[in-house]
């Protein structure tokens, strides 16, 4: 059913500015291009300003009414627009599921769970007689009991209302699931148990996933590809271990430095190699354009102003 | 020992469950321990009664032998600057219409007397030690980064020249490059300053790199105390193992196919 040969999910050129209180506009995500494949888990790793989340809701046509997005977006080939609202709403849940960093908040506080749930599977079409089972067993799947269908967000523990969030996802059984930064607002050991609940729904069933953090380790533990932002640039996409193991970006070179361990190692300083974007740098020159592309084979690019000088070490 | 904790106890109403049961801990001279656990183990509370921002319902908090809860007056205004707190959040933290300067000299009585020139040569030293530049003395919180602000924070902490410091979370809001810079940081006043470290964390990364000692809570009751090594070479509580289990960094195996 699912062409193996076109992306699931195509991005591409997004860009996404907002207008500062002077007037002008700054461009906070700049020509990011990305596809997610059948059954793969793309990760997006980046910190905060790094566009990760604005990459999201510019696709999905979220974006705040101040937010100006351009680019293209491709559903199995079909392009979406932001401004066709119908359309979009039905590609938002049914076919594109969100899991999102608070799930608490993202619930409404004083409607119990099972109407949250039932409004979900109204929206996937679920006829009204079989709402109530199909719930129960979403909330299965999820390994919450049915008696959750009569409480209260507020009630539950964050890991709860997280596995809610990805019960109501699932009822929609969409192709396609984002989840930004979905443990991060989570203990570790309840992280740990909804990322093996993600993988374990993900190939169930059959979903092609982006999972964006901030957190490297959480990235490398699913994902096939990662792909690393920095301050709204796309600067590096890869296979997991190449990124892991062989990072060419002096900015992913840094974040692998710096990513926590267990056992520490010692951190290399940052070489100075003149790239605009590089951490630390005091600002992007303004007339700036994308930086030109370092290929090194088909599965491995960093965009960088200093390609030629290497930033392999 | 510069701190032993015996048998703390904490309930908030008399009704309500022991957010910590009969915890014992003691914290050696020039020594970094972590307290960790999750969200409701009651390692913030354990801070915030080491702190006396919150009192125990039973037990003893002794400080180079003495009972805190027993210090008045004198006694107790020489005790309260050897324990200074930095919390997650420098933006709560830090009052955002005052000036760095004041914040950072606030703590401690004997800078307010000072005049205001003393006061910012007092602070700028600060925070040449914290890694910062002078010239950001006059500034306020808001036009600082997170990683500024948690120096600035670590710089008001160290402001009184404390024998403790109460790290609770101090990395945890920072993106990860600003928290390798804060982690060398901390280390690095530790091995000039020779002071102690209580660091509340949930993060046993943070613990290997800082921390030689570790206490594990788990519901308010201590479930294991043992060194960095041992922790690492593998804990006994099948909590701890959880814990360690399910850590996700560079060097954890993949989940993939295992859900």
């Amino acid at each position: 059913m699912t062409r193996q040969d076109i992306p699931l999910l195509e991005m591409r050129k997004m860009s996404v500015s907002f207008p500062t209180q002077s007037g002008e506009r700054i461009e906070v995500l700049s020509e990011v291009s990305l596809n997610i494949w059948p059954s793969e888990v793309l990760g997006v790793v980046g910190e905060s300003g790094s566009g990760k989340s604005m990459l999201t809701f510019a696709s999905l046509g979220l974006l705040p009414k101040t937010g100006r997005a351009s680019g293209e977006v491709r559903l199995r080939g079909e392009a979406l627009h932001a401004q066709h609202k119908r359309r979009m709403s039905q590609v938002r849940g049914r076919e594109i599921g969100l899991i999102v960093q608070e799930p608490t908040p993202s619930l409404n506080p004083v409607r119990r769970i099972g109407s949250q749930l039932a409004e979900s599977a109204r929206h996937a079409r679920i006829p009204a007689d079989q709402i109530k089972s199909a719930s129960i067993r979403a909330l299965d799947e999820v390994n919450l009991p049915a008696e959750v269908l009569g409480r209260y967000p507020g009630e539950l523990s964050g890991g709860m209302n997280q596995r809610v969030a990805i019960a109501m996802v699932l009822l929609q059984n969409p192709g396609v699931l984002i989840a930004d930064e979905p443990t991060t607002a989570l203990d570790v050991t309840t992280q740990y148990e909804v990322m093996q609940l993600l993988e374990g729904l993900r190939v169930q069933h059959e979903m092609g996933m982006m999972l964006i953090s901030h957190d490297l380790g959480v990235i490398k533990a699913m994902a096939d590809r990662i792909a690393v932002m920095y301050r709204g640039h796309l600067v590096e996409l890869g296979t997991t271990e190449d990124i892991v193991s062989r990072p060419r970006h002096p900015y992913t070179q840094t974040l692998v430095a710096s990513a926590p361990r267990l056992h520490p190692i010692e951190a290399a300083p940052l070489q100075d190699s003149g790239c605009p974007l590089l951490p630390g740098d005091p600002q992007l020159s303004d007339d700036h354009d994308h930086p030109p592309t370092l290929e090194r084979d088909r599965r491995h690019v960093v965009w960088c102003w200093d390609a030629h000088h290497g930033h392999a070490r | 020992m510069l701190i032993e904790c015996t048998d703390i106890s904490k309930q908030f109403s008399r009704r309500s469950p022991r957010v910590l049961d009969e915890v014992n801990i003691a914290v050696d001279h020039n020594e970094a321990v972590a307290i960790v656990g999750e969200s409701g183990a009651g390692k913030s509370t354990l801070g915030r009664i080491l702190l006396q921002l919150e009192t125990a319902t039973s037990g003893s908090y002794r400080f180079e032998g003495r009972e805190v809860s027993s210090l008045r007056g004198s006694a107790y205004r020489e005790w309260r600057p050897k324990v200074q707190a930095v919390m997650q959040n420098p933006r709560a933290s830090l009052n955002p219409r005052q000036p760095i300067w004041v914040s950072i000299t606030e703590p401690l009585e004997a800078l307010r007397r000072m005049g205001a020139q003393q006061r910012k040569r007092a602070a700028g030293d600060l925070l040449e030690r914290v890694g910062l530049p002078a010239g950001i003395l006059q500034r306020y919180p808001g036009q600082l980064s997170g990683g500024q602000r948690q120096r600035v924070a670590i710089a008001r902490g160290l402001s009184s020249d404390p024998k403790v410091l109460v790290l609770d979370e101090p990395l945890s809001a920072l993106d990860v490059s600003a928290r390798a810079q804060i982690i060398e940081l901390l280390a690095q006043v530790h091995r000039d300053l020779q002071l102690s470290y209580v660091f509340i964390t949930h993060d046993l990364t943070t613990v290997t790199e800082l921390c030689s000692r570790l206490y594990v809570l788990q519901r308010g009751r201590l479930v294991e105390e043992m060194t960095t090594e041992q922790m690492l070479a593998g804990p006994e509580h099948e909590y701890t193992k959880k814990l360690l289990s399910s850590v996700l960094t560079l060097d954890s195996p993949s989940i993939r196919g295992v859900a």
